[in-house]
C-alpha cells in the first residue's frame, strides 16, 4: 500500500502544499523535506540495527560494547536528531506563524466561513470595507497579506495549500493569517473542517495577479461599486423581479440582500455556489432551479415557478462581463 | 361473602343489559321541546362554567394591540355569523334559535358574567352538546381576541352604534367586502395596492383551507373559483396598479435584510416587481405585524411563496416585526403614491 502512495498524493496543481506560490507556503515544505529527511535517517538506522542484530543470530555481546550501542543508539543520536529538529522548527516558525503582529500588511482581507460559502471583503488601510466579493480571492504577488478569518455559523477551516498553512475559522473569534504569494497563478482551497451536509462543495479560488494589475482590478471594482450599473442590462429586471435581491447584492443595482454570496462580477469566477457548478449556462440555471440539489442544506430554496425563458435571462445576466 | 359478590356481579349484569335496552328500544327521549329536568339543567350549567373557569387558567390577553383595532371586523363577523343565533343590537333572536335546547343566551344579558380571558376560550373552543361551534381555524387566536374586544363592548352598543360599526351603507351599494377592506380597518388590508393574482391565490387559499382565518374563511365559504375570479377582477378595475416607492430612510433590515441572522430584505421581494407577491405599502402595521407573526410560527403556509416568507420571518424578533410594519404602513400613503 505505501508503495501506491507516490500516485496518490499530488505533487503539483493548483491545491498542493508541495506546489507552492508563497513563502510561508515555502517553509512549509521545507519543514516537509527537512521532517522527512529526518525520518529518512531514523528509519534506516533502526533497519540497520535490526538487521545487525539479526545477522548476530543470538550471539552475545560483549557487555562494555553493548552498553555502548545503547547510550549512543538509544540516547545521543535521537536526542540530538530531535534536538536539531526543534530548533529547526522553533527556527522557521515565525515566518507562518509570527510572535508578534507584523508592522504593516499591503493587503487585507476579510474572509468569513459560512454553511457553505465563503464571504470576502477587501478593507482599506482603515478597516473599512472597499467592497464585498464570494468564494474567490484575489492577491498581489510579492505583497503582504493580511486575512482576518471568521466563521459565521459553525467552525470552517481555511486552507490555500500552495500559499499557506491551515488556519481554522471560529464563531466569535478573529483569526490573523499571514501570507506572501510569490507566483502568479490561480490555486484552490478546501474547506478543511467539517462544516455540514455541503462541506465537501465548499471550496474557493485564489489568484495571484502582478501587484500593478491587481491595484487596478480593485480600482474598478472600488469605482464600479459606487456608479449606478446600467439597468437596461440584458436581464436585470427578471433578476430583481423574481427577489434574487432579496438574498444577493449586485452593486450598483436596487439588490441589497446581504443573506447569501454578493454576486457583482460573477463572471469572474471560475465556478459558482463556492465550487459547486461550473460558471456557465447549465451550471447557474440549475443552480437558480434548485440550489438545494446541487448543495445540500444550503440556505437558498428552489425556484420550481421561474419559467425557462426568465430563468435563461438571469443565468445571462449573472454571467455577462459588466 | 362468595354469595354477596355473585349477588353483585349479577345485579350489575342486569343493570347493563337494561341499560343497553332501554337505549337500543329507543326510550330515551333527545327532544329539545320538553327541556332539561332542573336538576340535569343545574348540573350541565354547572359544569359548564367550572370547565370554562378553569380552560380560562394561565390564559392572557395580548397587550400589543388596541381593542379598537378590529371593532368593524368583529362586528361585521359577528352579523354574518353569530347573530343567526344570538340575536343583535338590530335584531332580537328569532323564536326557532330559542327553541333550541339550550336556548343560545342572548349576549347583552350573559357577556358580563364572564371575564375576557372566559370569553376566550369559549370563542376558541366552543361549548360542546350546545351547539356552540369552535373557532373556525386553528392558530388564529388573534382574531379569537379581536371577537372577545368587540364582544365586551356589545352590551352596550345601541342599533345605531352597531350599523355604524358594520359600515352598512357598503351593503346597499354591493360592495360588502368594503365593510371591512375600506382602509380604515388595521386589522383589514386594503386592496387597492395589490395584484389581481395577489388577491385571486388569497382568497383561493381561504377557499380551500390552505390559509386560514375564521372569518374570511367563513366570507368566501360557498363560492366557487369563478365567482372569486369576478370578485377579483371587479377589484383590479378599480385598483390603481401602485408601484413601491423607496425612500432613503428604510431601516436596514427593509432594504438589506440581515446577514448575521440570515434574514432576506423585505425590498428584494416586496417592490411590486411580480405579481404573486403583495406590495406592503400602505398597508396597515397591525394586519402586516399579524401576518409576519403567523409566518414565524409557520402557520401561514399555503403555498411555495409563503414557505420562503416563512423562512425570512424565522428569525423576526417582536420589535423588528413592529419596526418593518410601521416602516411600511407609513410607506407611498395611497393617494399620493398613485397619482405619481
Amino acid at each position: 500500500m505505501i508503495l501506491t502512495l507516490p500516485l496518490i498524493i499530488s505533487c503539483q496543481g493548483e491545491q498542493s502544499t508541495l506546489n507552492t506560490a508563497g513563502s510561508e507556503a515555502e517553509d512549509i515544505a521545507h519543514l516537509i523535506v527537512v521532517t522527512a529527511a529526518a525520518g529518512a535517517i531514523v528509519w534506516v538506522c533502526v533497519v540497520g540495527l535490526m538487521l545487525f542484530a539479526a545477522a548476530r543470530r543470538g550471539e552475545p555481546m560483549a557487555e562494555q560494547s553493548a552498553g555502548l550501542v545503547i547510550a549512543w543508539g538509544g540516547v545521543v543520536l535521537p536526542a540530538s536528531l530531535l534536538f536539531i529538529l526543534l530548533a529547526y522548527v522553533l527556527f522557521s516558525m515565525p515566518a507562518t506563524r509570527p510572535w508578534f503582529e507584523k508592522s504593516r500588511a499591503d493587503v487585507e482581507i476579510e474572509i468569513t466561513g459560512e454553511q457553505y460559502w465563503w464571504r470576502v471583503r477587501y478593507l482599506d488601510e482603515r478597516g473599512n470595507v472597499l467592497f464585498e466579493n464570494a468564494n474567490e480571492i484575489r492577491l498581489p504577488a510579492g505583497r503582504k497579506v493580511r486575512l482576518l478569518l471568521r466563521a459565521h455559523d459553525v467552525i470552517h477551516s481555511f486552507w490555500l495549500p500552495s500559499l499557506a498553512g491551515k488556519m481554522d475559522m471560529i464563531p466569535g473569534r478573529t483569526n490573523i493569517l499571514w501570507l506572501e504569494p510569490e507566483r502568479v497563478g490561480i490555486y484552490r482551497g478546501p474547506c478543511t473542517e467539517f462544516c455540514g451536509t455541503s462541506h465537501t462543495r465548499m471550496s474557493m479560488q485564489a489568484l495571484v495577479l502582478e501587484p500593478q494589475a491587481f491595484a487596478s482590478w480593485v480600482e474598478e471594482v472600488s469605482s464600479a461599486r459606487k456608479s449606478p450599473a446600467d439597468a437596461r442590462a440584458h436581464g436585470q429586471e427578471a433578476f430583481l423581479q423574481h427577489g434574487c435581491g432579496a438574498c444577493h447584492a449586485i452593486d450598483g443595482t436596487a439588490a441589497r440582500g446581504r443573506l447569501g454570496p454578493n454576486l457583482t462580477r460573477l463572471f469572474e469566477r471560475d465556478r459558482i455556489g463556492a465550487g459547486a457548478s461550473a460558471n456557465d449556462p447549465s451550471g447557474r440555471m440549475a443552480f437558480v432551479r434548485n440550489a438545494g440539489a446541487i448543495k445540500p442544506g444550503a440556505l437558498m430554496p428552489a425556484f420550481p415557478e421561474i419559467n425557462e425563458s426568465d430563468l435563461r435571462a438571469i443565468s445571462d445576466y449573472l454571467g455577462a462581463a459588466r | 361473602m362468595k354469595r354477596c359478590l355473585t349477588c353483585i356481579a349479577g345485579a350489575v349484569v342486569i343493570a347493563g343489559v337494561g341499560g343497553l335496552s332501554i337505549a337500543g328500544l329507543g326510550l330515551v327521549d333527545v327532544g329539545a321541546a320538553s327541556g332539561h329536568y332542573a336538576m340535569t339543567e343545574w348540573v350541565l350549567h354547572s359544569v359548564m362554567r367550572a370547565s370554562v373557569r378553569t380552560a380560562a387558567i394561565g390564559i392572557e390577553a395580548p397587550k400589543t394591540r388596541a381593542p379598537e383595532s378590529g371593532m368593524t371586523i368583529a362586528a361585521v363577523h359577528f352579523e354574518r355569523a353569530c347573530s343567526t343565533c344570538h340575536g343583535s343590537p338590530r335584531r332580537k333572536q328569532s323564536p326557532d334559535v330559542l327553541a333550541m335546547l339550550p336556548p343560545p343566551p342572548d349576549l347583552s344579558q350573559s357577556i358580563g358574567s364572564w371575564s375576557a380571558e372566559e370569553l376566550f376560550v369559549i370563542v376558541r373552543d366552543g361549548i360542546r352538546y350546545t351547539g356552540m361551534p369552535a373557532w373556525p381555524a386553528t392558530h388564529r387566536d388573534d382574531e379569537v381576541w379581536t371577537m372577545v374586544a368587540f364582544l365586551r363592548k356589545l352590551p352596550g352598543l345601541d342599533p345605531a352604534g352597531y350599523s355604524n360599526l358594520l359600515n352598512a351603507r357598503h351593503i346597499q351599494k354591493g360592495r360588502s367586502c368594503a365593510q371591512c377592506h375600506d382602509g380604515k380597518n388595521a386589522l383589514a388590508p386594503n386592496f387597492q395596492n395589490q395584484s389581481e393574482i395577489y388577491l385571486r391565490n388569497s382568497l383561493t387559499g381561504y377557499l380551500e383551507g390552505k390559509r386560514s382565518s375564521g372569518i374570511m374563511q367563513v366570507v368566501v365559504a360557498g363560492m366557487d373559483l369563478q365567482e372569486i375570479a369576478n370578485i377579483t377582477g371587479e377589484y383590479s378595475k378599480t385598483a390603481r396598479n401602485c408601484r413601491h416607492i423607496g425612500t432613503a430612510s428604510a431601516p436596514t433590515l427593509v432594504v438589506e435584510g440581515d446577514e448575521v441572522r440570515k434574514i432576506p430584505a423585505c425590498n428584494g421581494c416586496h417592490d411590486g416587481k411580480r405579481p404573486d407577491y403583495p406590495v406592503l405599502d400602505g398597508l396597515p402595521a397591525a394586519y402586516i405585524a399579524t401576518q409576519l407573526a403567523l409566518f414565524r410560527g409557520g402557520n401561514r403556509v399555503e403555498s411555495v411563496n409563503q414557505e420562503r416568507m416563512a423562512f425570512a420571518a424565522r428569525n423576526l424578533t417582536d420589535e423588528d416585526m413592529w419596526l418593518v410594519s410601521k416602516h411600511f404602513s407609513s410607506q407611498a400613503p395611497l393617494n399620493s403614491a398613485c397619482e405619481e
